[in-house]
């Protein structure tokens, strides 16, 4: 039963560490970072890649939903496993409830090491912004963009060393007003992704079953509704499609 | 028509966008008129960020001196409620924050002439339907962000019809990145756009004024 991984270039760092954590010898393909405000380019990348696979029994996708950039996407010939999370914050803080509490608490932009990096972030933006207008325009526009947010959560998924980044983040919070909070990630959902079981956190697709948008909302009814009635049905919908902030644009 | 302006502000050139519309309007071109060149030039952008040309952050700012523009033009929009074409109530859905398109749909819609009710981000059922009441807009535009939060859009417009809100022709539409023909569907809302611009296009269209 052989297994390939394709996976999104911004969570390297903590896939790569649940890798050798778990021992598992499947081969990784990567797809780079930055599509994340282009829903529809990622998944025309990600369904090129699926497309170039062949005799692998098992694709475990290593995405969030990234808005909806997984919708319709496929496997020809293979199993394809993905997780049900908004996207990848949720997968790095360990579960979507987790994501949930803590921006029910105040508007929270999450960074992690691959998302300061890698991901087109509002670091990102601040930067080139930066080069381009200089500071009191960039300040404009980050301030545009921050509007509804309170605070900055830097994770620490422990597959780098935080206090490389922390001096950053705690200035650009303090320069854009927002709390800084230095939160635990969890590489629990990456195990259980190389690993198993592959319960409801999971979608899990025939050969040549697409992505559906039920899929994505079947938390739903799956979890909770019929025995708690529409509390459990906003529930299980909102722990299980998390949001996906300036998206985490 | 001078094509400039919409060059100029396609490439984000504050300074000479402002300039230019004071320009234009000191020539007597009639405001509408700057407006609509105001817009080719956010549909320049928008194609510079569809194709990566522009960052984010650089819609954002064109959104900003695109605004900053139309108040060069004064109070043109801002007529007799008798001169619009239409009422709009938009909010952000419940449990979601991000405003940025929303914001846009609301300058435009003010600029295209429609009286337009914004009532913000994280707008629970309660507020829409009482804005609904109050204001007996044609169309009521809901956005959103958040995957997360298509729940919540469905709950707000099911709210919505139980409250017999539907009954009187008024239409429903929805924006935002995520959303899309399932996401309408899902939702049970009478049109999805795709950008700003085509909302304003669509509810022209809707209300009969185009």
């Amino acid at each position: 039963m052989s297994k390939l991984i394709l996976a999104c270039q911004t969570i390297s760092d903590e896939l790569n560490l649940a890798i050798n954590l778990t021992g598992v010898k499947y081969p990784v393909l990567w797809v780079e970072s930055g599509l994340h405000n282009y829903p529809e380019k990622l998944r025309k990348r990600i369904q090129e890649e699926l497309d170039r696979i062949s005799n692998v029994s098992t694709i475990i996708l290593a995405f969030g939903f990234c808005g909806t950039a997984l919708l319709g996407v496929k496997s020809k010939n293979a199993k394809l496993i993905v997780p049900r999370v908004d996207d990848c914050i949720s997968l790095l803080l360990g579960s979507a409830e987790k994501r949930n509490c803590l921006s029910k608490e105040m508007g929270t932009y999450f960074l992690t090491k691959g998302w300061i990096e890698h991901e087109s972030s509002l670091w990102k933006e601040y930067n080139y912004c930066l080069d381009k207008f200089g500071l009191d325009k960039t300040r404009k526009i980050i301030n545009i963009m921050l509007s509804h947010y309170s605070r900055l959560a830097f994770i620490n998924t422990g597959a780098y060393v935080v206090s490389e980044y922390k001096d950053k983040t705690e200035k650009f919070a303090a320069e854009f007003g927002l709390e800084h909070l230095v939160v635990e990630g969890s590489l629990k959902f990456f195990q259980k992704l190389l690993l198993g079981p592959w319960d409801d956190d999971f979608i899990v697709l025939r050969p040549g079953e697409e992505i559906s948008f039920d899929h994505m909302m079947m938390a739903e009814v799956s979890q909770g509704f019929e025995e708690s009635g529409r509390a459990g049905k906003l529930i299980s919908t909102v722990q299980l499609l998390q949001d996906s902030d300036l998206k985490q644009r | 028509m001078d094509n400039n302006l919409a060059q100029r502000l396609g490439e984000l050139d504050e300074e000479k966008v402002l300039d230019t519309v004071l320009l234009l309007k000191e020539k007597g071109v009639e405001p509408l008129d700057i407006v609509a060149q105001l817009q080719r030039g956010m549909e320049i952008v928008g194609k510079k960020f569809e194709t990566q040309e522009m960052f984010l952050s650089e819609l954002i700012h064109s959104a900003a001196i695109f605004r900053k523009a139309v108040e060069k033009l004064g109070d043109f929009a801002k007529a007799e409620e008798t001169t619009y074409y239409g009422i709009m109530v938009i909010g952000t859905a419940h449990e979601d924050i991000h405003d940025i398109g929303k914001d846009l749909v609301v300058t435009l819609m003010a600029c295209n002439g429609f009286k337009v009710y914004d009532l913000g981000v994280d707008v629970p059922a309660a507020s829409f339907i009482e804005a609904i009441k109050k204001y007996k807009p044609q169309v009521l535009g809901i956005s959103c962000l958040l995957t997360t939060i298509f729940q919540n859009m469905h709950d707000t417009i099911e709210e919505i019809g139980k409250a017999g809100l539907r009954e009187d022709g008024m239409k429903i539409l929805i924006g935002g990145a995520p959303v899309d023909e399932s996401v309408r569907k899902y939702v049970k809302a009478d049109h999805y756009c795709e950008s700003a611009q085509s909302a304003v296009d669509l509810c022209k269209k809707l209300i009969g004024g185009a």
